[in-house]
């Protein structure tokens, strides 16, 4: 089974053993197979699949980093952090000038009874052990907090689509990039209404809307929807919360009815000189409206056509759109 | 991931967000692997290992805007970067040891069996790590970039600032010392 005994050299002295073995690596490494009659092949076998165990659900795991500073503020309980400060600062006392690499690793033997308790449960460890590790990192280190730093422009929604980290986020933690897209584009549609840009900022709150649809966070998507609401507010005839916001968009021939349930007349003109109607941040949407319906989509047609809605036209509808009503109501 | 390494570096380091999130997904298992291959389990776990990780990645991610100025292979600046991470963590490991010795964990691996299906399961793991503390550590590192992470000959080269040629005979003694030695254990405690 082995090779026999080598001398304390262990020279190779076969061009074709090294040929063999550089295969025999070059196997191990892309995660080939290898002949079970080689007992250290075989064992190097099993030892790479072991550190590659739960490869694939840690990388589907946001960067700590991320957790740290997103889930942090309202996850942590108050008192773990400071728990730990003195281990931190033992190490690493003038964490100011650090090298990147100089973090307070060594806080982990401080709790080998946590390790265990995270290999009990498996490899996915209890987020808040891992949250409070970063934590460890976070006040350890400089370079943590330069980073950490990044991170909080994701976990603020400053990540724009442009900023460099972003589409880490979007790859890392996609509930997390919704949530930060959602909210970065309703501070862009919130910009927009308070510039008067009423189309624009129609269409971002219906792209909001759309991602909110994403956000599983129960608690964050209520703060979002409250946004929302909140911007959707500041449009003139902001009624049209309930529905697709663009359907009621201020029609200078039409008569402008802000009717919540019969938005049917919608048609949308790509006006910019619509005079900006009065503010109204505290009018019809309600904050438990809920999400309105996203598949409506803004035309800017003329002002005779309506815009298809997927909603059944109520009856007291005018004019029969020609081609584009989608059905006849049932 | 059809994307050239190389490409994908350049375009990540001119601040590229796209091509950075697809290097680092790219990068992240190798650096996951190289550190719990030197690090191992610590309490039957690889946490502190993917905790070492992460620190990699983002220095990594902190040092690519300077990468093009250092003009070394890829590999070697991830896993130079790694390897210091690594080294930190085992030395502080050890000034922990040296300051409460009761409760300190080695900065060995760890061989205490975990939970019991994962001491089953990783037996012959558990074995082999034991087996490469007791290799030089130019051999350790070797066997680690070839077989952990899975690179190439020439890039080990690259890290380890070895010609190709020379990996390739290294890791040929490398495999003899290790056979030889999983030989020994095979004798003195039978599968």
């Amino acid at each position: 089974m082995t090779d026999g005994p080598l001398t304390s050299g262990e020279r190779p002295t076969d061009l074709a053993d090294v040929v063999a073995d550089t295969l025999l690596l070059d196997a191990l490494g892309s995660g080939g197979t290898v002949p079970a009659t080689d007992r250290a092949a075989w064992m190097l076998a099993a030892w790479r699949d072991d550190l590659a165990a739960g490869l694939d659900e840690l990388a589907a795991q946001p960067l700590p980093v991320g957790t740290a500073v997103v889930a942090q503020p309202e996850a942590e309980p108050a008192g773990e952090p400071t728990e730990l400060l003195p281990v931190v600062a033992l190490p690493e006392p003038a964490p100011g000038v650090a090298p990147p690499w100089h973090v307070g690793a060594d806080v982990e033997p401080a709790t080998p009874h946590d390790e265990a308790a995270d290999a009990l449960v498996g490899a996915d460890p209890r987020p808040g052990r891992r949250s409070r590790r970063v934590v460890n990192w976070t006040l350890g280190s400089a370079a943590a907090l330069l980073v950490a730093g990044t991170g909080i422009v994701i976990g603020a929604g400053h990540a724009t689509p442009g900023s460099p980290l972003w589409p880490i986020t979007r790859a890392m933690y996609p509930e997390q990039a919704d949530a930060a897209d959602t909210e970065h584009t309703l501070a862009l549609a919130r910009l927009a209404a308070s510039d008067g840009r009423y189309d624009e900022a129609r269409r971002l709150l219906k792209r909001a809307e759309t991602l909110l649809g994403r956000v599983d966070d129960p608690s964050r998507a209520r703060r979002l929807r409250e946004e929302m609401a909140t911007v959707t507010g500041m449009l003139p005839q902001g009624a049209a919360v309930s529905t697709p916001s663009a359907t009621s968009t201020p029609d200078p021939a039409g008569p402008a009815d802000p009717s919540p349930t019969a938005p049917a007349e919608a048609p949308v003109p790509r006006s910019t000189t619509v005079p900006p109607g009065p503010k109204r941040p505290g009018g019809p949407p309600g904050p438990g409206v809920p999400i309105p319906i996203p598949t409506v989509t803004v035309t800017p047609s003329p002002p005779h056509v309506p815009s298809p809605t997927t909603q059944p036209s109520p009856d007291p509808d005018p004019s029969v759109p020609p081609v584009t009503l989608p059905s006849p109501p049932l | 991931m059809t994307v050239p390494e190389a490409e994908l570096v350049s375009r990540a380091a001119s601040s590229d967000p796209v091509a950075t999130a697809a290097l680092l997904a790219r990068l992240r298992p190798g650096v996951v692997r190289y550190c719990r291959a030197h690090l191992g389990r610590v309490g039957g776990a690889y946490t502190t290992a993917d905790d070492v990780a992460q620190e990699v990645c983002l220095a990594m991610l902190g040092a690519l805007p300077r990468y093009r100025d250092e003009g070394r292979p890829f590999a070697a600046f991830v896993y130079r970067i790694a390897a210091n991470k690594v080294a930190d963590a085992q030395r502080a490991a050890m000034r922990h040891l040296s300051i409460a010795p009761v409760d300190a964990l080695p900065d060995r691996p760890d061989l205490t069996p975990g939970p019991e299906q994962q001491a089953v399961a990783t037996d012959d793991a558990r074995r082999l790590s034991m087996l490469l503390g007791k290799l030089s550590a130019t051999h350790r590192e070797i066997i680690v970039l070839r077989v952990a992470v899975g690179l190439p000959a020439e890039e080990v080269g690259g890290v380890l600032g070895m010609s190709a040629a020379a990996v390739r005979m290294a890791q040929s003694r490398a495999l003899a010392h290790l056979r030889t030695l999983a030989g020994d254990t095979l004798d003195e405690v039978p599968a």
